[in-house]
């Protein structure tokens, strides 16, 4: 039995996960600060004056491409007739297909309009390709995610921009290449709690993928000093050198620091509050 | 015949979606920092 102490009978306009508007809510709390939804939401561990007061947003932006994808897969599902699993897999597909979408026109768009298309493409195609091989932290969120690859991908490639002589760029290739060494023997392939490589036989044959990759990346590399274009080579160092920061133990502890950061933020800081 | 186009079209892009999901890709979304979580039905 809970104890009602609050009631809100509030009008609020939100995009709900069958896309309708919802005009009208009432919302319900109980002594310990639980909401309880009359309708058709139901999140007990969401505080909704936080919504109303736009501190909680998190949620409904983290999980719209998600939403999306599962109503698309939802509607396909429903006109090919199959069955719950296949829906499932639909979703997921879509979910990557989607959200890598949206992520790189995003990217593009904002790179265009700042004249820095080109040193932000080399750098998020290295980043890309060493993270593929290597693996290492991820975002817990996909609006986190996007956020941090957005900022990460124009700071750079705006670096990249910076004006650099030949001999500044071998010396941070020479750096970034005995990084990246060290970062594949001892840690590639980096895993997460979703997906972990314990096979010693795949694990070897990553390190190799890698240390392939490395080797074409190097030719890139010297192509672009050889054509006098700093700029571009820059850009493919620092992508290799992010990619081996978030492979590391650094970079896991830095991407944690960020999400719990986030989450206190997205909570108001309530938790500090009541433990301070 | 427009309603035969449109299966045909859905079943094309279910197939698709399904093939794309168990080629063995990676998870990961390539562009980025965050993986969605893989179905059940596709881990087993």
């Amino acid at each position: 039995m809970v104890e009602i102490i609050e009631i809100y009978i509030i009008g609020i306009y939100r995009i709900r996960q069958t896309f309708s508007i919802t005009v009208v809510n009432i919302v319900l709390f109980d002594s310990k600060n639980r909401m309880h939804f009359k309708g058709c939401h139901f999140r007990p561990e969401l505080d909704l004056r936080n919504v109303l007061h736009g501190q909680d947003t998190q949620w409904e932006g983290s999980r719209m491409i998600s939403t999306i994808c599962r109503r698309i897969a939802e509607s396909l599902g429903s006109q090919l007739k199959t069955d719950d699993d296949v829906i499932a897999v639909y979703a997921y597909s879509l979910e990557i297909l989607l959200g890598s979408a949206v992520k790189l026109m995003l990217i593009i768009t904002v790179a265009s309009m700042f004249h820095i298309l080109i040193p932000a493409l080399l750098f998020l195609f290295t980043f890309c390709l060493f993270r593929w091989l290597g693996g290492g932290v991820h975002a817990s969120t996909y609006l986190r995610c996007m956020m941090i690859v957005l900022l990460l991908t124009l700071g750079m490639a705006y670096a990249a921009t910076l004006p650099v002589n030949t001999l500044q760029v071998l010396i941070l290739y020479g750096l970034s290449l005995l990084i990246a060494i060290y970062v594949i023997i001892r840690w590639v392939p980096a895993g997460t709690n979703k997906r972990r490589i314990n096979d010693a036989a795949k694990r070897l044959r990553q390190k190799k993928e890698s240390l392939c990759a490395l080797a074409v990346w190097s030719i890139v590399v010297f192509s672009c000093i050889l054509d006098h274009h700093n700029c571009y080579a820059t850009a493919v160092i620092l992508g290799s050198l992010c990619s081996s920061f978030f492979i590391m133990p650094v970079g896991y502890q830095f991407i944690g620091a960020l999400d719990s950061l986030l989450e206190t933020m997205g909570k108001g800081g309530e938790d500090i509050a009541y433990k301070g | 015949m427009l309603t035969k186009v449109r299966n045909l079209v859905l079943a094309n892009l279910g197939v698709f979606l399904i093939m794309f999901a168990t080629l063995g890709l990676d998870p990961r979304t390539p562009w980025g920092m965050y993986e969605p979580d893989k179905p059940d039905c596709l881990r087993k």
